[in-house]
This record gives C-alpha cells, structure tokens and sequence, in this order.
C-alpha cells in the first residue's frame, strides 16, 4: 500500500514536470516568433530608410547623387558640408515621424570595387553595437561601386 | 483494527492525489489554451499588419511603374485610389495613410526673407489632406476608416510628386484593429 502512495507521488510529479515543460517550451516558441516578426520589421524599415534616403531629391539632386559626389567630386554644391548638415536632421525626422526616436544610425559608402576610404556619417558606435541591423545598396558611378550601408540601433 | 484503519488512510491519500492530479492537469491546460489563445492572436495581428505594409509598400497599383522595387508611391495613383479600390486588394480591415515628409531644412538655404514663407508653406501642404480636388497641393494621403484602437506600423517611404517631377521622402502607415 505505501508502496502505491509513493508511485502515486511520483506521478504527480511527473505530470507536474511534463505541465510546466509544456507550458516552458510553448511559451519559448511563441517568443521565437515574436522575434522573428521583429526581425522581419526592423530589415523591412532599415531597407526602405536607407533607399527612401538615397532616392530623395534636394537642392543638390537626390542623396545618391549628393554622396556620389561627396566621394567622386563634382556635383551642383559642396557635398560632403550638404551631407554633414543636413543628414542628421534628415534621418531624425524620419525616424521620428516612425515613432522610432529611440534608434541611432550610422550610414557608410564603402568603395567596392576600388581602393579608397569610406564615407561615414552619423554616430560610428552603431556599427561596433552587439544588437544592431543593417541595409546595403550599391550605388554605380561610370562604373565605380560605392556600397552604401545603414546601421541602426536601439538607443541605450 | 489498526491495521485496516492505516489501509482506509492510505486509500483516502490515494484519492485526494488522483484528485488532485486531476485537479491540476484541468488548471493547467485551461490556463495554457487561454494563454496560448491570446498570444496567438497578438501575434497573428502583428503579421497581418506587417503583411500589410509589405504588400501595400510592394502594390504595383500604387508604384509608379519605372520602380520596380516599390516603396515608391506616385502621388497621381494615390489620389486616383479609394479604399473600395484598396480593399479589393489587400482585403478589409485596415487603415493606412501615406504622409509627406518635407526636408524643411531647405528653408534655411534661402534667403533670410523667403525663409518663413517657405516654412509656412511646406507645414502647410504636409498637413493637407489629398482630394482629387486639392491634388498636388496636398501632402497626406488617408484609406479605410481609422478606428480607435489600432496596432501601427510605419515604414519610410518615397513619394514621386508627378506635376513638379521631384521625389521627396514619405512615411508609410498602416493600422490594423487590435481587437481589445
């Protein structure tokens, strides 16, 4: 009979385990996804940002144009002094106007397919974050490729 | 006598346990379906409002044609379209608006005495709302009844302003009802 008890006391606790395991392993799932739905926003929103930027026309011709010519040179102003003052304000109210002014950004032209330094703009520790995502579009000068890329971040 | 008192016991022990595992087997799958419920259906809301976005960013009826890889509204076409029209696409339940964002930056490049005006102007026609009879004064294109309770989601986005034939900077939001 004590014998019995005891089994029986051991079934509870295994159904007990076999519960809370259930209900652990669901609830990681269910996180799993959530993430993943994260991650699919936070690619969608820093690709769209960084094409929207670059597609954008101003008085010195669209940003594309205004970085092309930051690196290459000519163009219709000063480009590198256009990009430095008015990026900034640029990218805040986009970000703004999201509802994400807890991001920071970082925006990068790299040569590709030549040697040369790279363009930055922005705040340099996005690119070193541990959580950070990114977007990268090539952009073509008579047959030069510059890669523009776009770091984001959550604030801390 | 003892003896079958003890035995009367431990059956009473027994029952309470099986009761009790049956107790708590009934608990614990109730409080699981009905957390699982919920958090199924805030996340079914968050994919379907992403799904939104994306398909509305993509919509061929909405980008002009040259741009094929969307997210580049052209402003004739976002006047020209309805909810009704939306819908037939995009299914029901939604709302979306597509906003013009104006580098007001460029204000402060001009002249100390067109400044203001130039501010006035582009806060102006960012706060329009489009009809076809106020078309391309306008900055802000709405679809769908708004309802109170809304999940948002916002991406940016360009719009090509067709008249003047220039491309400025947009913010594309889509609400979907978060049933609560």
């Amino acid at each position: 009979m004590e014998g019995q008890t005891s089994m029986i006391a051991i079934a509870i606790a295994i159904v007990m385990l076999i519960f809370i395991a259930i209900f652990l392993l669901s609830s990681s799932l269910g996180s799993q996804t959530s993430q993943t739905l994260k991650a699919e926003y936070r690619n969608l929103y820093a690709h769209n940002a960084l094409l929207s930027v670059l597609r954008t026309e101003t008085e010195c011709g669209t940003m594309s144009d205004v970085m092309k010519a930051a690196y290459f040179g000519g163009g219709k102003c000063d480009s590198r002094k256009f990009l430095d003052s008015r990026m900034p304000g640029f990218m805040q109210d986009m970000l703004n106007a999201t509802g994400h002014t807890d991001f920071d950004w970082f925006i990068e032209a790299s040569p590709q397919n030549f040697e040369g330094v790279s363009l930055s703009l922005g705040n340099p520790a996005v690119k070193d974050a541990k959580e950070k995502w990114d977007a990268r579009t090539l952009i073509n000068w008579e047959g030069y490729q510059l890669e523009a890329k776009l770091y984001l971040m959550t604030k801390v | 006598m003892m003896k079958s008192q003890a035995a009367i016991t431990e059956y009473l022990v027994l029952v309470i346990m099986i009761v009790l595992i049956a107790f708590i087997a009934v608990v614990l799958l109730f409080g699981f379906e009905l957390l699982n419920t919920g958090t199924e259906q805030a996340k079914s809301r968050e994919r379907r409002a992403l799904f939104t976005l994306e398909s509305f960013a993509a919509s061929t009826a909405l980008n002009g044609p040259q741009y094929q890889k969307g997210s580049f509204f052209e402003d004739a076409r976002l006047t020209a379209a309805t909810c009704g029209d939306l819908e037939n696409l995009f299914g029901s339940g939604w709302w979306a608006e597509v906003r013009v964002l104006k580098d007001k930056a460029y204000c402060d490049s001009l002249p100390v005495w067109r400044r203001s005006k130039c501010q006035q102007d582009m806060r102006r026609e960012e706060n329009i709302v489009c009809t076809k009879q106020n078309y391309p004064s306008c900055g802000i294109w709405r679809f769908c009844a708004r309802e109170e309770k809304m999940i948002y989601t916002s991406v940016p986005v360009n719009v090509y302003r067709k008249i003047n034939n220039t491309v400025d900077l947009g913010i594309l939001t889509v609400g979907i009802p978060s049933g609560g």
